[in-house]
């Protein structure tokens, strides 16, 4: 009598608790997604996969696809073709279920300017069923002082920061960031990034869009580079494009006493396939070994008593690597 | 006795939960805050509507219209301003604040969070009936005791179902003209054009018994001319209660529900990109 009274009274769980949602340890996965506009083919058989917890970078030159896919992902856009899960949810019909558990941060989009940041904030938390404080979001976008101003005498800066805080009002699983910390001064980027840090140690997904490497740098435990509509690179920010193993570069200044003909011949020697260059007193190195390189170079100078000034070994930065990867395929 | 100890799923069947009545509140409260706050919307939704029954109505103080049967200017015109009155509450409200937020990315915003879409509506739609009860009052009360109008408590239940036909049929039309409107800022002649204009042959400021007979049946074509004839009805004490015009509330459903085929084909929340 008692489990047939329970399968009446409790038939399913309530709408915010998630129906269709399933425990992968993906966030997002997207299969074979293609969405064109006319003629043009914005999103062209792209293949993707977001971990949960992670703080995924997405970058990509404008008019690669990146808004479309982002869109599709948070719901606004339908695909021609393709599977795509968000949270277990088709974006598409997702409905109230899954806009409780996303957050999203568009790229610029108002918010009501007769409104106070306090004012604001209510009511965005208002729409969820298990929003964060008040006062927690304002303190973690740093707006303490200006509780009480309205949106419309906050500065480009403060804005965005509340647009953040408001993303992160219903305390989402999945944030969605559309170049967050663009208009920023230098000390709320960094104040930015740490909120960010914060919400990866709380076990949150982050789907992070930016034209800063070095905030993709500073932030993203993956990388994914989109051209033309596909996925042409993915990896962590140290490998990706094989840039753990391109060659580094090694500069220094020659003294005016020492020619470069006087220095050790590096391009002969075998594992370094280095390659000198030099500019007046500027030398230049390629090399796929800088250690090696530099076990020759330095041997050779602190036997000479002689100071390669200005040392420098880097390998690209990831600027360097995007701009390879986009201009590949452009 | 166990179900006693799952309240949670109780309320899971109702149409409507607690909940989202507090919501709809909530939404609702923040509307009207956004309108007081702004100073273009409180002038053109009040101050026009209440300067047009002051200075209309003290510079025609004793006069009969000789036209529409000697009838007294202010019985009239009361209903006329209140007919405008509604329209720019409604209407002209609805129309520029979402063509406003649309543009501003706020319905963008609004669409990415678990807020249904029909709660949007609701609550602005709710704000703006609070507005048209306050200006319903403001008008009745300055024709009340300032023109001495009568207000016929036997043609009472006419003058709320007119009301609110009226209110229903301009707050659709809003929503409706708001899909047209592509930028915020060239918006406002857009929307307000049609309903100056037809404020003018509609017979709301005057008759429109002088007009020629084309122009007054192109006003009755639109939902403004039946309005003011109807809650005209109730007010002129020569129209037998209950004073209903069974023709004009006829004409407002029916542009109600153009209205309502209009919004739900073309209402867009993200403006179109250039």
């Amino acid at each position: 009598m008692h489990a047939i009274k329970d399968e009446v009274v409790t038939p399913v769980c309530r709408a915010s608790d998630g129906i269709g949602y399933n425990d992968s340890v993906h966030a997002i996965e997207i299969k074979e997604l293609f969405k064109s506009y006319g003629d043009l083919k914005a999103v062209n058989g792209l293949d993707l996969t977001v971990r949960t917890g992670e703080v995924f970078c997405f970058l990509g030159p404008n008019g690669a696809g990146k808004t479309t896919t982002v869109e599709i992902l948070e719901g606004y856009r339908k695909r021609d073709s393709g599977t795509v899960s968000v949270l277990g949810y088709d974006p598409e019909n997702g409905g109230r279920a899954f806009r409780e558990r996303i957050g999203i941060m568009l790229q610029e989009s108002g918010i009501q300017t007769q409104l106070s940041v306090r004012e604001a904030l209510d009511l965005y938390r208002s729409y969820y069923s298990h929003p964060r404080s008040t006062m927690e979001l304002i303190e973690m976008v740093e707006l303490n002082g200006s509780v009480d101003v309205r949106v419309e005498a906050l500065s480009g800066g403060q804005r965005r920061r509340l647009d953040l805080a408001l993303a992160l009002a219903g305390d989402p699983e999945l944030v969605f960031l559309d170049e967050p910390t663009t208009g920023f001064d230098p000390a709320a980027r960094r104040n930015a990034w740490h909120t960010i840090d914060g919400l990866r140690s709380l076990g949150k997904t982050i789907f992070l869009t930016t034209h800063y490497m070095d905030e993709a740098q500073a932030l993203a435990d993956r990388v994914a580079v989109i051209s033309d509509g596909q996925i042409v690179a993915l990896d962590t920010p140290d490998r990706i494009g094989g840039r753990n193993t391109t060659t580094s570069t090694i500069r220094f200044l020659l003294p005016s006493s020492i020619s470069v003909n006087d220095l050790p011949t590096l391009s002969n020697m075998e594992h370094l396939d280095a390659d000198m260059s030099a500019e007046g007193e500027s030398v230049t190195i390629h090399t796929s070994r800088p250690d090696l390189a530099l076990y020759v170079l330095t041997s050779w100078s602190v036997g000479k008593n002689i100071e390669l000034s200005g040392l420098t070994v880097s390998r690209p930065t990831l600027e360097d690597i995007y701009l390879e990867l986009t201009e590949e395929n452009n | 006795m166990k179900a006693q100890s799952i309240p949670v799923n109780e309320h899971k069947y109702v149409f409507i939960s607690s909940k989202d009545i507090k919501l709809l509140a909530t939404q609702t409260a923040s509307e009207q805050k956004i309108l007081w706050r702004n100073r273009r919307a409180i002038l053109f939704t009040f101050i026009l509507p209440v300067a047009f029954l002051v200075f209309l109505g003290a510079s025609n103080r004793g006069v009969h219209l000789k036209i529409i049967g000697n009838m007294n200017f202010d019985t009239f015109f009361v209903p006329g301003i209140l007919a405008f009155s509604l329209v720019s509450t409604t209407y002209s409200n609805l129309a520029l604040s979402i063509a406003v937020q649309r543009d501003q990315g706020i319905l963008k915003r609004i669409k990415g969070t678990p807020l249904p879409p029909w709660m949007f509506f609701a609550g602005k739609v709710g704000a703006t009936l609070l507005n048209s009860l306050l200006m319903v009052v403001i008008v009745l009360a300055v024709g009340r005791f300032a023109y001495g109008v009568q207000i016929r408590v036997s043609t009472l239940p006419a003058l709320i179902v007119d009301l609110l036909v009226g209110a229903a049929c301009w707050s659709i039309l809003g929503i409706a003209m708001s899909t047209v409107v592509n930028r915020a800022e060239g918006g406002s002649p857009i929307v307000t054009l049609p309903y100056i204009v037809l404020s003018f042959i509609s017979g709301v400021f005057y008759p429109a018994q002088a007009e020629p007979a084309w122009l007054q049946d192109l006003a009755r074509a639109f939902p403004l001319e039946p309005l003011a004839r109807s809650l005209e009805a109730a007010f002129d004490p020569f129209v037998a209660a209950p004073a209903f015009r069974g023709t004009d509330l006829l004409i407002m459903l029916a542009w109600t529900a153009v209205g309502t085929v209009l919004s739900l084909r073309f209402f867009r929340w993200e403006r179109k990109s250039s």
